[in-house]
Order: C-alpha cells, then structure tokens, then sequence
C-alpha cells in the first residue's frame, strides 16, 4: 500500500451546497448504469415502446394525410359528370382510376356540358381497356394541358415526346406505367380488354397497335399508373361495342362514327364558378334522372373518409391500447427488478442518497425507456410511413409526403414520456420505501 | 474541547411480532472526541449494530438525543440527516456493501456524488492508498474478499467524513487480512483526522485500540437478540 502523501488535505465545504450538486447528476450516472446493467430487458421494453409509438404516429399521420391526399387530389377539376349512380364510385372512377365505372352517358351529353356556359372546361374520359393491368383512357387533348396532378401545376411530358395527335392511334404514358412495363417513346403496344389484365384478352394484334409518343413526367398522383390515348381510338378499336340506350354500334373503318353512337364513361368539368355547381347539382341531380353530377369532388372524397371513419377511430383506439401496454410493460419490467435492487437503494440510502432521490431514480429510468422508445417509435414511422406510402402509392398512384408535419409526431413522444414515468409510480414509491437497516444486514 | 459526538439518554425499543416492544439499546451517556478512535466489543445480538445506525440517523430513537458536533441530530429533518451521513458520516459494513455494477473507482466516485461532488484525483488517492490502484476498474464480483473490503474503507473515506463508523468491518476476512484492515483503517482516518468507532465481537482484534468499551456494560437495555438474524431483527426497528 503506498503512501498517504497522495491524499489531499480537506476541502472546506458546506452541506446545503452540496446537496444542491447531488441531484441531476448522481441520478443520471445511476440510470444509465441501470440501463446497461439491465441491458436485456431495458432493449425489449424500448423496443416495445417504440413501436407502440410508432404505431399511434404512424396511424394518426397516414389517415390524416391520406385523406388530405385524396381529399386534396381534385386534379384541378371541380365535377364529374357520369352515369346514373354512386357519386363517390364516378370520382374515384373518373379521377382516381379505382374502382369500376358506374356505366356510359352519351356523347350528347358531353356535348350539352361543353356548350354549357357555366362551364370552362369539359373533357370526356372513356375507359374499359388495359394495358398489362394499367388502365388505358380515352380523352381528348385538353386533358393533358388542363389536367392539374396538384393545384397549379400542369402534366409536362418528358423531352423527346410529345401529346397524342386527337386522330391517330398514339398513347401517352404514366411515369409509372412506363417504369413498369418498360415501353419507351417509339415503342408500340396492344391492349387488352377488361381493366384488370388477363392474357388471353388481348385485343386484334394486327389492327389495334398503338404507338407511344410521350412519357409524362412524374407527378406522384394517378395520372403516373394510366395510358391516355385519343377517345376516337378507344371507340374504334377492335371488339368495342358502342351502346347506348340499349342500340349498338361497332365503328367502321374509314367512316366517321355518328354522334348518337358514341358514349363516354364520364366528364371531367371545371366550372367558370363554384357557385353554378349548385345549379347543376339541382337540375342534373334532383330533378334529372339519366346522369350523376358529382360535385364539389373534394367533398365527395371527404365522404370515403366519413364513411371509413369507424375505422381509422378504433385503430387509433387500438394504437392507444398498445402504448398503454407498453407502459404495462415498463411497469413490469421495472417492478421485477425493485426486489433485486432493494440492497442497492439501501447502499444508496446509507451513502446519504435522500428518499427522493431514490424515488427519482426510478421515475428517471421509466422515462428514460420511455424516451429512448419515444424517439426510436419516430424512427421506426419513418420506416413505417415509407412501406405505407409505397403501398398506397402502388395502389392508388397517390403519394403521401413522409416529411409532413403532423401534430402525433409532437404529442406522442411527449404522451410516451408521460406514460412511462406514470408506469414508473408504483417501483418508484417501493424503492421509496425501502427499509435501510433490513437490507444492509449481512446475508445470512 | 467540545465532543465530536455526545449520547444523552438515547432508548431504542423493539416489538417482535406480537410481543411487546422492549429496549433494545438504551444509553445513558456516551462521548468520543474528535479523531478519537474508539472500539466497542460485545456478542452479537447486543444491539452495536443498532447503536451505530442510531448515531449515522439510519435509525430513530424512542428517547434521547445524539449531538454530532453539537447539533442534536435527533431533532433534524430525514433530509438534513441524510445530508450529514453523505458528507459528515462514513460506514463501513460487515458485508460490505459494495454497489455490484460499478467498478471500484465508481464506488467510491458515487458515494462522493451523493456526498461533496466527484474529485476524481482523491478518489484515485484512496484507492492507491489501500493498495488498489491497479484494480480501479474491476467490479467488486473480480476481487477477493479482502480487497472488497478495502475498497469498502476507501469509500468510507470519500467525502472526507468527521467520524468512521465501521460495523464488524473483519468479520468476513481471516485473521491476517482482519488485522490488515483494522490498521488500514486506523492509520487512515489519523491521517485523515476522523474520528473512528470500530464495533467487533473478536476481542482479541481490538486490543490496539487506547480505548475500548464493552457494549454490555455501555447498554443498560436488558433485550438480547441471538445471532446475526437477531441482529436484524433489531435493525428492522425503524430505518433513516
């Protein structure tokens, strides 16, 4: 043992200072020491409360941005005009490509709207074909400069292609349909019948080839998933059957197809003023019987959401109940441990540690699990958000944006912190009480 | 010269399980001058173990009052005794005590967190001075015996204590390392200038000391508890 020499000569100090210094401190070195020492069953609680976090954020997030997204997504068009039926089928039909059409108006129809002097713009969709499970719409050449993917913008097709000529068999492609199926500007294809792909339905491979002339550029909306080509080419291919009424018509090379022949699946409009809509919501809706008018669409959409609504409240009940088992878990896991630990509290105890400081030990190592989950669970939406946003995007062509705010990101790590040290109370007040003189006593 | 610490007609009882509470200690009057160093000898079971949590404010008494420096410790808050055992009061147990998951440098670095703050160089000088310097990072499952009680005695020194107050701090070691640990112990709070109490059942160990004390004759309570589990029995009276 070596000399004394090396021990320094006494430090004045007064209690009151000291006891301010022990606090934040000792407690802290002490958690983390915890927390290590404790290393399985602190990972498995974090983990657990991590993704209980991420769950609620993720589940409050997705339905609110997508129901904005959808809401949102008005692609720059005020109604619909469709056949007879569900307003909210007509919308996501027409704008959304999901959905089968609720059936054919006739061009007669379409004409009566584009003469209408309440409305600016009128553009006719025809559907019912596909290409390898992308749907192929017929429209006229206004679609590409009037159609907005978001308020403002307008579609722009990538260099070195061009919008389809209104009298030829020619396509323009979605940004993903041309990812997806590899077809490039030059490149011909046949479509097939039905909008959902099935081999054996292609369409007369001689006669009905089209020629893409243009690749949109990505505009992270529905536009991306569909072919458009001219509605004259929809009407004239192979095997369509133009009825209407109940009369049918198949169209005939070289000859014009006569108006009364033709039908359109439904029109998109927007309107020189919102206020006209109420006009024509009474005279095509409630007094007419041959055509659905579906506007406002925002509103129209909104109803998806009101009627899913139950939904979306008992995930978010479900995800609260996870959070609330995590906690539990919390709980546990630090309960299981206060009997072990009993000697330590003491030592702690006898050294000079305060009642309060032993209790704060363990409320800071409940919220420290808690806080360690919290921002893993804003890592793991992350995560979560991105699977989510392919899904959808894959099956809707809407995109959500990852980085959008959203009030659940805030409250829910700070709810997280809240709960886990909640969770803490119980251990807590047992470390609080724990009896010095019992359990500095030699083991037996 | 004022008395470091003063005992006037301290009484600690104790009701077993059904039975009547009975003194377990009961003092009439006791002193120790500063840095004097004091040993108590007695069979276990007597009640030392007791005495001492009573003196470092583990422990409540029934009756009486016990000055450390002139402050009646009875009559202050748990906080404010708790301060005073962080920085006025160091223990040293029969079992140690060590905290498992911390190192032996972090020992004693914890106790001077909850006591006058962290001054890592004393720290290292203690444990130099018991002879464990090469052994700062070791936990206390990586020594043996003898050098956990000797980090044990660096911690107790820690926040630079007025008193020691060592509980059968031998009664794990043989006899070499027993006599090493009492003289470490000794020489450190002469240095250190802290007052000592040293309580053992083992005679023979306590006959360097300039005063030694029977316990028995010092107790005038008449309830004996046999054995160690006696022991804590009497312990579990009531805590700090």
């Amino acid at each position: 043992m070596s000399d004394a020499a090396s021990v320094k000569p006494q430090q004045p100090s007064g209690a009151g200072e000291i006891h301010a210094r022990v606090g934040v401190g000792a407690v802290a070195f002490i958690v983390r020491r915890s927390l290590r020492r404790h290393f399985l069953s602190t990972a498995v609680t974090v983990a657990a409360t991590a993704l209980a976090a991420a769950l609620v954020m993720s589940v409050f997030a997705l339905s609110d941005q997508t129901e904005r997204a959808f809401a949102g997504g008005t692609c720059g068009f005020d109604a619909v005009l469709g056949a007879r039926g569900s307003r909210l089928q007509l919308v996501l039909n027409a704008l959304f490509h999901l959905d089968a059409s609720p059936g054919n108006i006739s061009w007669e129809q379409y004409e009566d709207m584009k003469a209408d002097p309440r409305v600016a713009v009128a553009v006719p969709i025809a559907v019912g074909d596909n290409y390898r499970g992308h749907r192929i719409v017929g429209t006229d050449e206004r679609l590409i400069t009037e159609f907005q993917p978001r308020r403002g913008e307008s579609i722009r097709i990538r260099p070195g292609g061009r919008a389809f000529d209104v009298t030829l068999r020619e396509a323009v492609i979605g940004d993903v349909v041309a990812r997806q199926t590899g077809l490039r500007v030059g490149d011909t294809f046949h479509p097939f019948h039905g909008l959902n792909f099935d081999a054996a339905a292609e369409h007369d491979h001689e006669h009905d080839e089209f020629l893409v002339v243009g690749i949109i550029e990505p505009t992270n909306s529905p536009v991306d998933r569909v072919i458009w080509t001219p509605i004259e080419a929809i009407f004239r291919m192979s095997g369509h059957v133009l009825s209407h009424d109940g009369e049918e018509y198949e169209a005939i090379a070289g000859e014009e197809i006569p108006d009364e022949h033709k039908v359109v699946s439904a029109v998109l409009i927007r309107l020189k003023s919102p206020q006209f809509g109420i006009d024509m919501d009474q005279t095509i809706n409630r007094e007419g019987t041959e055509a659905t008018f579906a506007w406002p669409v925002a509103r129209v959409l909104s109803e998806l959401f009101d009627r899913i609504g139950w939904m979306s409240d008992v995930l978010r009940l479900v995800a609260m109940l996870v959070l609330l088992v995590s906690a539990a878990a919390i709980l546990a896991s630090l309960h299981n441990t206060i009997h072990e630990r009993r000697r330590e509290f003491a030592i702690f105890r006898a050294l000079g540690a305060r009642r309060a400081t032993v209790f704060s030990i363990i409320l800071a190592e409940s919220s420290a699990i808690a806080a360690i989950g919290a921002a893993g669970g804003l890592g793991l939406y992350f995560g979560l958000m991105a699977v989510a946003r392919a899904i959808i995007q894959r099956e809707t062509g809407v995109v959500l944006d990852l980085w959008q705010p959203h009030a659940a990101l805030a409250w829910t790590p700070i709810a997280t912190i809240l709960l886990g040290a909640t969770a803490g109370l119980i251990p807590a007040i047992k470390a609080y009480r724990t009896d010095v003189a019992t359990h500095l006593a030699p083991h037996s | 010269m004022q008395p470091l610490l003063q005992i006037e007609s301290l009484v600690r009882s104790y009701a077993p399980p059904g039975g009547r509470a009975v003194p377990v200690v009961k003092i009439d009057r006791f002193e120790l001058a500063p840095a004097e160093q004091l040993a108590l000898s007695g069979e276990s079971g007597s009640g030392k173990t007791t005495f001492l949590n009573l003196i470092a404010g583990i422990t409540s008494p029934d009756a009486g009052r016990i000055l450390f420096d002139g402050r009646d410790v009875t009559a202050l808050a748990a906080s404010e005794r708790d301060k005073l055992r962080a920085v006025g009061i160091g223990t040293i147990f029969q079992s140690f005590n060590l905290l498992q998951g911390y190192s032996s440098i972090e020992n004693i670095e914890l106790a001077m967190m909850l006591g006058r703050g962290v001054d890592r160089p004393f720290a290292e000088a203690l444990l130099q001075r018991v002879g464990l310097a090469d052994h700062r990072n070791h936990r206390p499952g990586q020594l043996s015996i003898g050098q956990q009680q000797r980090v044990a005695i660096a911690r107790s020194l820690a926040n630079r204590p007025r008193i020691i107050l060592a509980d059968e701090p031998t009664g794990n070691l043989d006899r070499r390392n027993a006599e090493t640990a009492i003289e470490l112990i000794r020489s450190l709070c002469t240095e250190e200038r802290a007052a000592l109490i040293v309580v053992s059942h083992d005679r023979q160990l306590l006959s360097g000391f300039d005063r030694v004390i029977d316990f028995d004759q010092l107790n005038q309570a008449r309830a004996k508890f046999g054995g160690s589990a006696g022991s804590s029995a009497a312990q579990t009276a009531e805590g700090g």
